[in-house]
């Protein structure tokens, strides 16, 4: 075997022979090259595609995040509105069962305390 | 004999030709009816077949628009009176009910249902679905979801909310169902229900033979056209302290009722529209008569009595007839047609100016003034002054009022008692809104309701004031003004007066007229008072109208004080500044 290979080695090659090997040997460049082009877009279509796959999912998460908040600023808007109605107001104070003012005095003091106590 | 090979052979070709023919007549008619079978299919009944194939393919979900909701106008901004709520609807899938009786149990704890009527409903296992409870709130349904029970289950439900509660209701109505669709009925829901509706959308797409859609397929997309908001002119605050007022009122004179119109003279709008007794929309089933759905301001009638009077004045002084200084003598009594009209206590004032008849209210004075004009021009300016018509105010079951006894005008007795205002009806809309022209310089602008409607593409579309005719001119007008501040300071309207404020207007005490019958209802009567402020730049119109108080005989003490009570708030707090020193006694 090592003979054949020596023999092979040290065989004076013809001309044909050594285009057809030039030819062989460019031609698996070729394929490796085409290999390594396909693989590579291939790789790139795979992760263009998982990309848009993840934007399409946080899209969708984001719509559904917008829905949730579009509803509970509905949910907020319509509890200010109950929490400011006029008759709602009336009847929660009703419940507090205050007493009822009949009369009010005004205090006038012209001094920088509220109610000096003088005159009581 | 023989035949011959070559005779064999003829006789043998021939009847092979003819089983050949056989089999391919019969071959040609066998694809003759097929092909006619194709034609039928395929060219004569296409579309049909095409539809039905479509269908059988196609999935199409219908995509519901969102009601449009209803604003007053508020304080920085707006406020919302009719707006769209989520709530839930608790359903159940008895196939998938593990323990009945427990879930029942849990279950009744919290929607309120009687644990056996769901026992019954969970026991019907041949039944997908079963509705718990509609209508549950947020935290109704989370306590459920909590549960986490097998065979309950929650869907969305939207339905219409007043947060305001009974605040504005009549104007508002409410929606219910109808035929199994839920549409507006009565007040501003009922009138602009197709505004308020949008239109629905819908998607349609191709389906496989599980019933899924398949992407990419042919996918048809028509966008819901959601309703339009609806902005009223009514204020909010306002339409709440009018209520009040009102309420105290009806509930010092017993009453069984009443209205309270505000309006703002110059662009008709209308600012505060209460009546009662009133409803909650919210729980409009619970109403114990549907009379209390209808707006009395729009579509109740009623004769209204001595504040016609300052019409009729109005009238004279436009026709050049009489003036404000024009004398009459009245001797307590008109005759005509058989009939003996008289003032009221029976009353002889002598020789009085028409601004002394305004002041005391005497019939015959008007009597007098309507003579002058004569009963065709009189009937005319009537309707002039939207009397016997509606005022266009695009509220549902809106009455004319009527005026039928004024078609005749050789029958004098209807037009002297209409000059004083019994006879004819009018609604409390009408007789506030011809007051308004008397404060809009002699103008009548169209009352509306309805500020401005914003719709779902952004786009905003104003109602604009619209000014409907010059009934009267500017002097008239201000001369008529002039008469009804001087009902107030010396007259019957003293209770109507804001100090500081040049405030005008009318009492009118009318009889009320029997129901299907000639006649009146004896004990009855219904309080009016009618007016405007400031004088000098009237900025509000407002009429208030009591049924039947008990205890006060006249408007004076009810319809005029409660009027005062509504003025002062409009005035103050709207800032407008005082126009007069406050007299002293």
């Amino acid at each position: 075997m090592k003979r054949r290979k020596n023999l092979y080695r040290n065989r004076v090659c013809s001309e044909d022979e050594t285009k057809g090997s030039h030819f062989r040997s460019s031609f698996h460049r070729s394929l490796v090259f085409s290999a390594i082009f396909v693989a590579l877009s291939l790789g790139g279509y795979l992760f263009s595609v998982n990309r848009n796959a993840v934007s399409g999912y946080s899209m969708r998460l984001a719509e559904k995040n917008m829905a949730e908040l579009s509803d509970e600023s509905q949910k907020l808007r319509i509890r200010e509105a109950e929490l400011r109605s006029l008759y709602g107001l009336e009847e929660a104070s009703a419940r507090l069962d205050m007493v009822p003012i009949t009369e009010s005095t005004s205090v006038d003091e012209p001094g920088p305390i509220a109610y000096g106590g003088k005159g009581r | 004999m023989r035949k011959t090979v070559p005779q064999r052979r003829r006789g043998e070709n021939k009847e092979r030709h003819g089983r050949i023919f056989s089999l391919v007549l019969f071959l040609f008619l066998l694809f003759s009816v097929l092909a006619g079978r194709l034609f039928v299919l395929q060219i004569l009944r296409s579309d049909e077949y095409g539809a039905a194939a479509e269908e059988q393919r196609t999935v199409t979900k219908v995509l519901p628009s969102n009601r449009g909701e209803i604003f007053l106008r508020d304080a920085g901004g707006l406020s919302p009176v009719a707006v769209n709520r989520r709530y839930s609807l608790v359903y159940a899938v008895p196939p998938h009910i593990g323990e009945g009786k427990e879930t029942a149990r849990r279950l009744s704890e919290i929607v309120g249902v009687p644990e056996a009527t769901l026992e019954e409903k969970f026991s019907k296992t041949n039944d997908p679905f079963e509705v718990v409870k509609r209508r549950v709130s947020d935290e109704e349904a989370e306590r459920i979801r909590a549960l986490a029970l097998p065979g309950i289950g929650l869907l969305p439900e939207v339905y219409r909310y007043y947060p305001a509660d009974e605040l504005l209701s009549q104007t508002l109505g409410f929606v219910g169902m109808k035929e199994d669709e839920s549409v507006g009925q009565y007040g501003v829901e009922a009138s602009f229900e197709e505004v308020l509706r949008g239109s629905g959308g819908a998607v349609s797409n191709e389906r496989d033979a599980a019933g899924r859609w398949i992407p990419l397929a042919g996918r048809t997309f028509e966008a819901p056209i959601h309703g339009a908001n609806i902005v009223l002119t009514v204020e909010r605050v306002l339409q709440y302290e009018v209520e009040k007022i009102l309420r105290e009122a009806v509930n010092e004179f017993h009453a069984d009722g009443g209205t309270i119109v505000v309006l703002e003279p110059k662009t008709g709008s209308i600012r505060a529209l209460a009546s009662l007794p009133n409803f909650n929309p919210n729980e409009y089933a619970k109403a114990e008569n549907v009379e209390a759905f209808l707006n009395p301001a729009v579509s109740l009638t009623y004769e209204p009595g001595s504040i016609m009077k300052p019409i009729t004045m109005a009238i004279g002084i436009e026709e050049g007839k009489v003036h404000a200084g024009t004398e009459y003598v009245d001797t307590g009594v008109v005759k005509e047609g058989g009939y003996a009209i008289r003032n009221a206590e029976e009353k002889v004032y002598g020789r009085v100016t028409m601004m002394k008849v305004l002041e005391e209210s005497i019939n015959t004075g008007v009597i007098f003034v309507e003579r002058s004009v004569g009963n065709s021009r009189f009937r005319n300016y009537l309707e002039r002054f939207g009397f016997g018509q509606e005022t266009g105010v695009r509220l549902p079951a809106e009455a004319s009022g009527n005026m039928q006894n004024l078609k005749n005008t050789n029958r004098s007795i209807e037009f002297f008692t209409a000059s004083f205002g019994q006879g004819i009806t009018v609604t409390p809309l009408q007789i506030a809104n011809a007051y308004a022209a008397l404060a809009n310089r002699g103008i009548l602008m169209k009352p509306r309701i309805v500020e401005r409607l914003l719709f779902s593409d952004g786009r905003s579309e104003e109602v604009p004031p619209e000014e409907i005719r010059s009934v009267v001119s500017e002097s008239t007008a201000r001369e008529i003004g002039g008469m009804l501040r001087n009902v107030v300071v010396n007259g019957h309207g003293k209770r109507a007066d804001v100090p500081g404020y040049s405030v005008v207007g009318k009492t009118g005490t009318a009889q009320v007229a029997k129901r299907g019958e000639k006649g009146y209802e004896e004990g009855m009567n219904i309080g009016s008072f009618v007016g405007y402020a400031p004088l000098e730049n009237p900025e509000f119109v407002v009429l208030v109208k009591i049924d039947n108080p008990k205890d006060v005989v006249w408007a004076e003490s009810s319809a005029a004080p409660t009027f005062g009570k509504v003025m002062k708030f409009l005035l103050e707090s709207s800032g407008i500044p005082r126009t007069e020193s406050e007299r002293k006694g």
